[in-house]
């Protein structure tokens, strides 16, 4: 099967930085498959997703080759490829009504007219399970809460059908509950709408839940790639071992004695 | 100082303080490039620029010297719109953070007084001031800082707000900080740089109104200022344009100066990134 | 032995647009010396502000609250200033709990001069001592805030709770803005401190498994209210309501099989 994305020997730096963000990063992405990017803060995850996005900053360096074989050309942003970011705020616009930024990526890359566009955005918000979709097209993002928004977000990204989608640590800032729901929603979603999944996170055991294959990123470097069970039960490189390592597990024993004082 | 250098990259913060200085030096030595009344006869009327060297800018139409007048012009214009935007940054920075830590009744009514300081348009209100009182150079300062003094109020307390809402606040609360100490070590010195920052501007928009002031005979008739002499120019504007444009482009330069220097603050002062992760 | 910290109908409404919202419902627990109690919930269920209440940063409308013998609501705001140090905070976001204009030195020696707990030849030295017991090295004593890292921040956080000798420190979500290998530190540190000194914490977070780790007792809150409380083990093996089971069950696990 021919890949969905390929990156070879990317490197992208910052303009005004002497150091690369990220550096020699190689990997594929088959149609339809969950990759999980595991990394901890300035490790490059993010501007790796960014990369394939084409949402680096101006006056970034990027070398080496990102391609879309699948595809034979560039890749259009929102027709063949979705973003979700950390921040609900980042992806929806505070003074346009739900209705209309949910619709938009319907009506730019799929050609349907206002009332085509409508139908898919209602059915959208039904499939990420919002509730009463009819009042919420009328809505503005600050009435609904953070893991609502991020539902909205994600319909939004998907609009369009694309081929992929990026989740940036999408579920981040959400509590335990909500991140739950999302990773469950983005599981079911990928596998009806078959689109794959490019999910971002630090959070190791997340990934184990949702992903086919793990990439460990350290310091601008792949480190390690391959399929989930393989990284988590036999892991080769030494990061990777030390993510594991310093994971808090729910079924660790308590650090301290259980007695009270 | 690391916040110089966040200056010294934004090219327009630079150019604009070149500007500035340039101005400032012209405007200090007046007295010395042109000694004596930049108001006296000193050639004959009407005389266009680049003709006789010791005019270079020629002469208006009683035979004064433009270039003195610019020079000295410079004075007014500067004086003038420095010190009109010290008080009204001062005075607006004042109200503004006292609205914003008192809350309640005493935020409402300041709150009330600034909005019926910027109901009237600040040029109407200066010229009004103006035209009560006699033209003297102090009352046209108070005059312009009286229509400039509630952006900064409004600003200054928009950041008092929402720094208090911190939790760098909170923790200094929390250590059991007292709330003078708070107000004065936490909130202000956080606070007040933005509006350093729009004071660039102010000072823009005094040296526009106080030369409008002036076009329109109400500023001090006893000193050269540009807009007096753009309105003398108005009489023989078809005959010698030049009376009228010179004094002009020095306005619209030192303008343009001022608000580029206030681009470079702003970058100066702005907040660091915070690294992508 | 009598509760360090005892909190009784604690009630907080909070009105906006037309609507109430009461974010405390009658919120009642207590925390003995030398122990953590967690406090878990969904955003929205109180815990925030049932943290920010106890250490009156927000008012509440009705309840008590005894710390160390004294009626800790009433206490005049001088009064409150004094006493305050004995019941610190350290808070989710490293970066915002700092002045950005301030340093290491200048972040732990506040509560030193402000309570005037040593003479200001020694301030230096004891800034140094606690950048000891919270395990950073000295040369980071003037450096400036932003400069350090996130875990680092956190350590001189928990530097400036410890330089006031508080009987108490109320955590609110402290490791949750840092990264997965580094929040391990930070528990083992805190432990270690309270092993040493006898601190209580009251430790709030959305993360079950970081409570786990390190709480004695936890509250289940939701919708403002406690519905469920316990020692830690007891109430993690066998939850009794419905808003902890589905807080367990949400916990992604390492040697869980996928979701697909």
């Amino acid at each position: 099967m021919i890949d969905l994305i390929r990156l070879e020997d990317v490197s992208v730096t910052y303009a005004g930085q002497s150091h690369p963000a990220v550096v020699d990063l190689s990997l594929a992405l088959a149609p339809g498959e969950k990759l999980a990017i595991i990394g901890e803060s300035g490790s490059g995850k993010s501007t790796l997703a960014h990369a394939i996005a084409g949402l680096l900053p101006r006056g970034a360096s990027v070398k080496g080759r990102i391609e879309w074989p699948a595809l034979g050309r560039p890749a259009t942003p929102g027709a063949d490829f979705g973003v979700v970011f950390q921040d609900p705020g980042a992806s929806l616009n505070p003074v346009l009504r739900i209705g209309e930024q949910v619709a938009e990526g319907a009506q730019r890359h799929l050609g349907m007219d206002w009332r085509q566009a409508e139908r898919r955005a209602l059915e959208l918000l039904e499939a990420v399970h919002i509730p009463n979709p009819q009042a919420v097209l009328r809505a503005f993002p600050h009435q609904f809460s953070g893991g609502q928004r991020q539902r909205i977000a994600i319909a939004a990204a998907i609009a369009a059908r694309p081929r992929l989608l990026i989740a940036d640590e999408a579920t981040s800032a959400l509590d335990t509950l909500v991140q739950a729901e999302i990773v469950a929603l983005l599981a079911n979603l990928v596998t009806a709408e078959q689109m794959a999944l490019v999910f971002i996170t630090h959070d190791i055991a997340l990934a184990a839940r949702l992903a086919d294959r793990i990439a460990v990123v350290h310091r601008t470097a792949l480190v390690e790639i391959g399929p989930t069970r393989a990284v988590i039960d036999a892991p080769r490189s030494d990061y990777t071992k030390h993510l594991l390592a310093t994971h808090i597990d729910l079924s660790d024993p308590p650090r301290i004695g259980m007695a009270r004082p | 100082m690391i916040v110089l250098k966040r200056f010294l990259r934004s090219p327009e913060g630079v150019v604009g303080f070149g500007v500035l200085a340039a101005l400032a030096l012209l405007a200090l030595f007046a007295t010395v490039l042109f000694p004596g009344d930049p108001q006296r006869i000193a050639g004959p009327a009407l005389l266009a620029p680049f003709v006789d060297p010791a005019l270079p800018l020629g002469t208006d139409r009683l035979g004064r010297n433009v270039l003195a007048g610019l020079v000295h012009g410079a004075r007014a214009s500067l004086v003038v719109g420095v010190a009109a935007a010290l008080i009204a940054v001062i005075l607006g920075s004042i109200i503004g953070t006292l609205a914003g830590f008192a809350g309640g009744l005493v935020d409402e009514a300041l709150m009330r007084v600034v909005d019926a300081f910027q109901i009237v348009p600040g040029f109407l209100l200066a010229l009004a001031f103006v035209s009560v009182l006699q033209p003297t150079l102090p009352v046209v300062v108070t005059a312009i800082a009286l229509g400039a003094w509630t952006g900064p109020a409004r600003l200054a307390r928009a950041e008092v707000l929402s720094i208090r809402e911190r939790d760098y606040v909170a923790s200094a609360r929390i250590v059991g900080m007292h709330p003078l100490e708070i107000a004065l070590r936490e909130v202000l010195p956080n606070a007040l740089p933005p509006v350093l920052a729009l004071s660039a501007v102010i000072v823009a928009g005094a040296i526009l109104t106080e030369a409008a002031l002036s076009f329109l005979g109400l500023g001090d008739p006893n000193i050269v200022t540009w807009g007096s002499m753009i309105a003398e120019g108005r009489a023989v504007l078809r005959s010698a344009p030049f009376l009228s444009i010179v004094p002009g482009i020095a306005l619209v330069i030192t303008v343009i100066g001022t608000y580029l220097f206030g681009e470079g603050l702003a970058a100066m002062l702005s907040r660091r990134d915070r690294q992508a992760a | 032995m009598s509760a360090l910290l005892d909190v009784r109908g604690l009630r907080k409404t909070y009105h906006g647009g037309g609507r109430s919202v009461m974010a405390l419902d009658d919120v009642s627990f207590s925390l003995a010396a030398g122990e953590t109690l967690a406090l878990v919930g969904p955003s929205g269920s109180g815990k925030s502000t049932l943290a920010r209440a106890i250490t009156r940063l927000i008012r509440v409308d009705a309840g008590q609250v005894a710390f160390a013998g004294t009626d800790w609501l009433g206490l005049s705001p001088s009064g409150l200033r004094r006493q305050r140090r004995a019941m610190q905070m350290v808070f989710q976001d490293p970066l915002d709990a700092f002045n950005p204009r301030a340093s290491v030195f200048s972040a732990i020696a506040d509560p030193i001069r402000i309570h005037r707990l040593a003479p200001r030849n020694l301030w230096r030295q004891n800034v140094l001592n606690l950048l000891d017991r919270v395990q950073l090295p000295a040369g980071l004593i003037d450096r400036a805030i932003h400069e350090i890292s996130g875990g680092q921040r956190q350590r001189v956080a928990l530097a400036r709770a410890l330089a006031c000798q508080p009987k108490m420190i109320v955590l609110d979500e402290a490791v949750s803005a840092l990264d997965v290998s580094m929040r391990g530190q930070i528990l083992d540190l805190l432990i270690d401190l309270q092993a040493r000194e006898g601190l209580s914490y009251l430790f709030v977070s959305h993360d079950l498994a970081v409570v786990n780790a390190v709480a004695h007792r936890v509250a289940v809150m939701a919708e403002g209210r406690i519905v469920e409380h316990g020692p830690t083990h007891a109430v993690l093996a066998a939850p009794a309501s419905p808003m902890a089971k589905s807080m367990i069950a949400a916990v992604p696990r390492l040697n869980a099989t996928r979701t697909s």
